[in-house]
């Protein structure tokens, strides 16, 4: 047996050729820098595919050895006259084929959903997301990640498919009321608080002041205000982390209000923030960025109606235009210029359906008359317009097929006194 | 009977009366006008669209109130409309148009800051990431349109600080544009070699719409999170005509004329398909209700749909507009969008004075230019296809997608990141296990994850 000298350091298991040991080790999770490779000599590469539109054709990527330039000619530009008897994979090379056949079969990974797998990584993966394993946990619904990164031993960086897999050990834990509002993807579950836990958190946890703001459990299982959430997940409002905020130049070291505990929620950033922003000009997060904002106190509300209103009011006033009255938009404009009309209707549109089906209703080309039909003359010459009455507005509810009315309500436009 | 004041350029107001209404009147006269000049233009009596036109101009402004503002990009986008039935003289007065690429990119990057929408979409993109890649140990990210590093250099905050420690984080990200692909990488290296976390970023250099999902390398063993902000509803823009010749029963309408006046709107529809298709394929579904029918979609969105179904993403967070723009009158989309660009134009002039240059940048070349394409474009040039969620969730339902409802935690972050915004109009509703956000009760944007269903 040959020696195994590539060691790794993590498990020490050994392996004769260093490429397998770095896949091995990858694994383990470490750095991304240890992973590559250092070459003791350098090989003089001098081989060239004959192959004119291949990459290895050009001297820049020549290969090292004789065999490997065969190897790389049949794979890449040989037919595949090697067949698995077992799969359906074929190969050009022949020890590529027996190496597969070696192994196909042998190792296999089965999903609880049935679904095969020959690489672990591509299982492990798998799991985590697969149906059936989500069907197992929604009727045990025991594992939490606040529990498993509690676990004794999580202070590093373990593997978190060793709890997750096993997920007995955790069940203990947990009460088990059934989570109803919630499918777990990464095996995430949130509606829980754990006081008796509280003590179990303290120990292991790399970052254990992050708790203070623990929250006993409430009867409504649906408020989520207060539930103590997953540590590392909430890596964007830690004190350490001003993600955007600090795209715009906000301080972080002003962030932090409370001294004690550092704050998971942050709640005190917020409150701060708020209670800077309550009266000032200036929203803080978002000051020293391309856009100076001002509070708008004063600035254009006095003369501003907002479009939202407007367009309620036109709304309302194009489904309760009255048929035979020409005047109903002249009255509609006056009363509006009643101040506690228009915000009596300002703000709130309730239900974006009625507001449409009454801004349309006002447009509808209807046959009959009531409300329906709109018809509105900006020259006097344009009179047959009225002969397709289905296709126009009258804006004042004046039936369209009526000559006269149609043309009243042109010189309504052009006529400015009548309009007030 | 006295005859209408012609306009005359160079003299004074032809609509002297005009000055004396009081803001609320003219906002609602403006609303009228539009309305009217919409239904002109639908029904092809180009002369009374005109004389509308005139009065709107006069009426209107790009630096006046809410609803002058509107209705001067309205007013725009039905101009150019009317003025694409003469594709000779559209083209023409366009050829020496230049596009100016920096200056749609800053309009971007001040909608980014002037509205909570995005931060609130990053924040419930990435902590879905998160918890989706909890115990991963190799993540792969795609994200469909590179636009704000600060989104990810949050993601490798996330990520740095959880407690088993980060994973080999990749990052992939589309883009038209090299320039911006070379910023993001230079930004997120940067931060990922500050922290010192494994970290690759990967740029492709492509239009959404000749993405090929090969392009994005993903690799069995590793787990995949794709993100998209905005960017799936150009991928409905289609040959409209060739969908109506081949699968009528999609095109639903309450009223049968509204095609044919689509049909009179687009004069090189007019020798392919003949009224009596028409008529005879007529779209009403006998039950009438959504729940039955398709959401009316492109082949290419369930082409993109299927590919990315097929790479097995662990996770597909979405974020889109939630209003229905896309409809296939012009009346209706022009009333959906007046509702939409209403709060939007809204939410702007409760944040910023009049004079604010910034914001008039916004106004025109973000929301203007997505007017103009919802009102003046139609087929394949119409790309801000704008739809509501529950028609996005039909559509991800039927690619294979199971929808993972956003968790308390990340509603609560994005609660809070709103309220600390300090802009009163903003809400953010739950729906569904999707967040929408909502100004003053009109849904604006949402945001929903999705799973592989297999």
């Amino acid at each position: 047996m040959a020696t195994n000298r590539f060691v790794c350091e993590v498990c020490n298991k050994g392996f004769q050729r260093e490429q397998n040991l770095q896949l091995h080790r990858r694994g383990h999770n470490l750095p991304w820098k240890l992973k590559q490779k250092s070459n003791k000599e350098v090989k003089r590469k001098v081989y060239l595919c004959p192959e004119p539109t291949c990459v290895h054709h050009d001297p820049s990527r020549a290969l090292g050895d004789l065999t490997g330039i065969k190897k790389h000619y049949y794979r890449k530009h040989g037919e595949k006259k090697w067949k698995c008897e077992k799969c359906s994979k074929r190969y050009a090379v022949q020890s590529d084929w027996k190496a597969h056949s070696k192994t196909c079969g042998t190792k296999e990974y089965r999903c609880d959903c049935g679904t095969i797998f020959s690489r672990r990584d591509s299982f492990i993966t798998h799991r985590a997301f697969c149906d059936a394993l989500m069907q197992e946990t929604l009727r045990n619904p025991t594992v939490s990640f606040t529990a498993m990164a509690a676990a004794p031993g999580s202070g590093g960086r373990i593997g978190l498919y060793g709890p997750r897999l096993g997920g007995g050990a955790l069940s203990q834990n947990m009460d088990n009321n059934t989570n109803s509002s919630f499918t777990p993807v990464g095996v995430y579950n949130l509606n829980r608080s754990f006081p008796d836990n509280m003590q179990r958190l303290g120990v292991g946890m790399n970052r254990a002041d992050k708790f203070g703001d623990f929250v006993p459990r409430t009867s409504n299982p649906n408020s989520s205000a207060f539930f103590m959430q997953c540590p590392s997940s909430q890596g964007l409002m830690t004190r350490n982390d001003p993600s955007f905020f600090n795209q715009l130049q906000l301080d972080p070291t002003n962030l932090q209000t409370n001294n004690n505990n550092n704050n998971f929620f942050n709640v005190g950033f917020f409150q701060e923030i708020n209670a800077k922003n309550s009266q000032t000009n200036v929203p803080s997060p978002y000051s020293g960025s391309l856009v100076h904002h001002q509070h708008q106190d004063n600035l254009n509300v006095s003369s501003n109606i907002s479009a939202a209103a407007l367009l309620q009011r036109a709304t309302q006033m194009g489904s309760t235009a009255h048929n035979n009255d020409p005047s109903a938009l002249i009255r509609g404009l006056v009363s509006s210029s009643n101040a506690a009309d228009v915000q009596n209707i300002g703000g709130q549109m309730e239900n974006d359906n009625d507001n449409l089906q009454g801004l349309m209703n006002s447009l509808a080309s209807d046959g009959g008359g009531s409300g329906g039909i709109f018809d509105v003359h900006f020259c006097d010459d344009n009179a047959d317009i009225c002969g397709s009455g289905k296709l126009t507005l009258d804006f004042l509810g004046v039936n369209g097929r009526d000559h006269h009315r149609s043309l009243e309500a042109g010189m309504k436009f052009s006529q400015p006194n009548n309009l007030f | 009977m006295m005859p209408l004041h012609r306009t005359n350029l160079a003299g004074p107001s032809p609509y002297p009366w005009l000055k004396d209404l009081k803001p609320e009147e003219r906002g609602l006269y403006l609303i009228h006008l539009l309305l009217t000049c919409a239904n002109h233009v639908t029904s092809g009596s180009l002369q009374n669209a005109n004389s509308a036109l005139e009065q709107l101009s006069h009426l209107s402004s790009p630096d006046g109130d809410t609803m002058q503002r509107i209705a001067a990009y309205f007013t725009e986008a039905l101009s150019t409309r009317i003025l694409k039935s003469w594709p000779g003289l559209y083209k023409a007065l366009n050829a020496t148009r230049m596009r100016n690429v920096s200056e749609e990119i800053y309009a971007r990057k001040l909608f980014f800051e002037m509205f909570p929408v995005l931060k609130v979409s990053y924040l419930l993109t990435n902590q879905a990431i998160v918890e989706a890649m909890e115990g991963e140990k190799m993540v792969h990210v795609i994200d469909l349109h590179a636009s704000e590093p600060a989104q990810w250099i949050a993601l490798i905050q996330s990520f740095n600080s959880r407690p088993e420690g980060p994973p080999h984080l990749r990052i992939t990200s589309v883009h038209q544009q090299k320039g911006v692909l070379d910023q993001m990488a230079h930004r997120l290296t940067e931060e990922a070699e500050k922290l010192d976390i494994p970290f690759q970023f990967n740029p492709v250099v492509s239009r959404l719409e000749s993405l090929n999902v090969d392009q994005l390398r993903v690799k069995t063993g590793e787990a995949l999170a794709i993100s998209s902000v905005l960017q799936l509803h150009c991928l409905l823009a289609s040959d409209d005509e060739f969908l109506r010749k081949n699968c009528p029963s999609r095109f639903k309408n309450p009223n049968g004329t509204d095609l044919q006046r689509v049909l009179l709107m687009n004069p090189n529809s007019a020798g392919e398909v003949t009224d009596n298709d028409i008529i005879s394929n007529n779209g009403y579904s006998p039950s009438g209700d959504s729940a039955s029918s398709f959401p009316l979609s492109s082949g290419k969105m369930d082409r993109f749909l299927h590919a990315l179904w097929s790479l097995s993403p662990k996770l597909m967070v979405v974020t889109e507009q939630d209003s229905d723009h896309n409809g296939t009158s012009l009346m209706e989309r022009l009333l959906e969008s007046l509702y939409t660009y209403g709060a939007l134009f809204d939410c702007l002039e409760s944040k910023l004075p009049r004079t604010s240059q910034e914001r008039i940048k916004v106004e025109k070349m973000l929301f203007g230019e997505e007017i103009k394409n919802i009102i003046a474009c139609e087929g394949c040039e119409r790309t801000e296809r704008h739809e509501r969620l529950e028609k996005w969730s039909q559509r991800f339902d039927l690619a294979g997608f199971g929808n993972v409802p956003l968790s308390c935690y990340s509603m609560l972050q994005a609660r809070r990141l709103l309220q600390s915004y300090g802009c009163e109009g903003y809400r953010i509703k739950e729906e569904n296990g999707c967040a929408a956000i909502c100004w003053q009760d009109r849904p604006l944007y949402s945001v929903s994850s999705w799973r592989c269903r297999k």
